[in-house]
């Protein structure tokens, strides 16, 4: 599976460190207006990849910089459609930074116990 | 050699350099007359040239004209669309016991933020602000349905937060694609007549509620989920007790992020600094707070939907 790179924003792909799990490290920024012409194609590639394979997608937002509205509604599809694969998936944030923890706690809502969402505070990853 | 001889043979000599000579003009004539003829074909293909250049300057000027007619009729549908979102906004509540001032700065022409201002009963105020998913026209056409949608469910609802329950409920059944994703903050100011008043908050992933009571800046801060993304929600609400002259302030998160061509954040500090200096009316303070921004702004311009709504309670 690729990296992406899209304008400011960076997806780096980990597949290979923990083979129970497929790792996208967020850096940079995503502030275009339509995320989701680039990061639709990426997901569904994304869930592909994990569709024959029993390991969970690890989502770090530690260290990207800023997202816009947009892009949470993208994450949000992701969630959605991992839980209809039921493909697992973890999002691990900053909840230091007041942005992050704004958005991500909004996400909590999809964290129902049952191990195919978790949302992870970056101090317990 | 005699002379008759020596004249022959000058003469001789005299046509042969003639004849050279001739043989020389008539092959500077032969290459003057087929560079002439050269001229006159490029004379011929430049002319021709000129022609389609002409032709191609009318066409793109046609091309021109359709597209600024284009964009004016663009420009006028969005002004048009402005106006249309303007007048789905309310006009601030002129009572004894509150008073209300609002920044709203669209990042474009029309944007995603929306509110709504209500005086529910004598002396107990609702404000509502939500911000839509995206920027432009499409957040704007988000905004007007958003706005209706809450219209019909503020009458009904007792509490601000079963006005965002229920309007999360409208929002995810009649719009299940997620594209009326919103956040959205809710509160009411109800006023006792003696002085004495209270708060109830309910937000749904929106930035805090802030309470300016004196030099103190309180943060009202409640985890809760977006508007539409399920059918079911649940929201914890908070409730304050507020002193006269206490400021209260729901914004959107564009306010505070916007950044400057330095890369700086306008930040929430600036936005408390100037909103709670009580020599100012609070009017005027927000007026303040606006020159503030666009100031700090300077030629950067924002690239998102920025709103305001500042309370302060009379007595």
């Amino acid at each position: 599976m690729e990296s992406l790179v899209a304008g400011d924003l960076r997806i780096n792909v980990d597949d290979t460190t923990d083979p129970q799990a497929i790792r996208l490290h967020w850096l940079g920024m995503s502030t275009d207006r339509q995320p989701e012409k680039v990061l639709g194609p990426f997901f569904a590639a994304l869930l592909q990849a994990v569709a024959d394979q029993p390991r969970v997608l690890e989502l770090h937002f530690e260290k990207i910089e800023r997202f816009n509205s947009s892009t949470i509604l993208s994450i949000i599809q992701l969630i959605q459609a991992a839980r209809n694969r039921n493909t697992p998936m973890v999002v691990i944030y900053d909840p230091t930074r007041k942005w992050q923890r704004l958005s991500f706690d909004a996400l909590r809502i999809f964290d129902k116990r049952d191990g195919l969402f978790e949302l992870r505070p970056m101090e317990a990853a | 050699m005699s002379q008759p001889e020596m004249l022959e043979e000058q003469i001789r000599e005299l046509r042969a350099q003639l004849d050279a000579k001739t043989r020389i003009a008539t092959r500077a004539m032969a290459t003057y007359q087929q560079r002439a003829l050269q001229m006159e074909e490029h004379a011929a293909e430049l002319r021709a040239a000129n022609e389609e250049i002409r032709r191609v300057n009318a066409r793109l000027s046609e091309t021109l004209q359709t597209l600024e007619e284009r964009d004016r009729r663009i420009t006028s549908d969005l002004e048009q669309a402005r106006r249309f979102q303007q007048r789905i906004l309310p006009s601030l509540p002129a009572s004894k016991q509150a008073r209300a001032a609002v920044l709203y700065r669209p990042a474009e022409l029309v944007g995603g933020d929306v509110y709504d201002v209500w005086e529910r009963s004598r002396g107990v105020f609702r404000f509502f602000l939500a911000d839509a998913t995206g920027h432009g026209v499409q957040a704007a056409l988000r905004t007007m349905l958003l706005k209706a949608e809450y219209d019909r469910v503020k009458l009904e609802a007792l509490t601000p937060e079963q006005a965002l329950v229920s309007l999360n409920a409208r929002i995810a059944a009649a719009y299940p694609g997620l594209e009326m994703q919103c956040t959205a903050t809710c509160f009411d100011l109800i006023t006792a007549g003696d002085g004495a008043a209270r708060v109830r908050y309910a937000t749904a992933a929106h930035p805090p509620l802030l309470v300016l009571h004196g030099s103190e800046v309180r943060s009202i801060y409640q985890p809760g989920p977006f508007i539409g993304v399920v059918p079911e929600i649940e929201l914890q609400a908070v409730e304050l007790e507020v002193a006269p002259g206490d400021r209260l302030l729901a914004y959107s998160d564009g306010l505070e992020d916007q950044l400057n061509a330095s890369g700086d954040e306008f930040g929430i500090e600036r936005v408390t600094a100037a909103v709670r200096d009580r020599s100012l009316a609070l009017e005027d303070a927000v007026a303040r707070l606006v020159s503030e921004w666009e100031t700090f702004l300077g030629a950067n311009r924002p690239d998102d939907d920025a709103t305001l709504i500042a309370v302060e309670h009379l007595g």
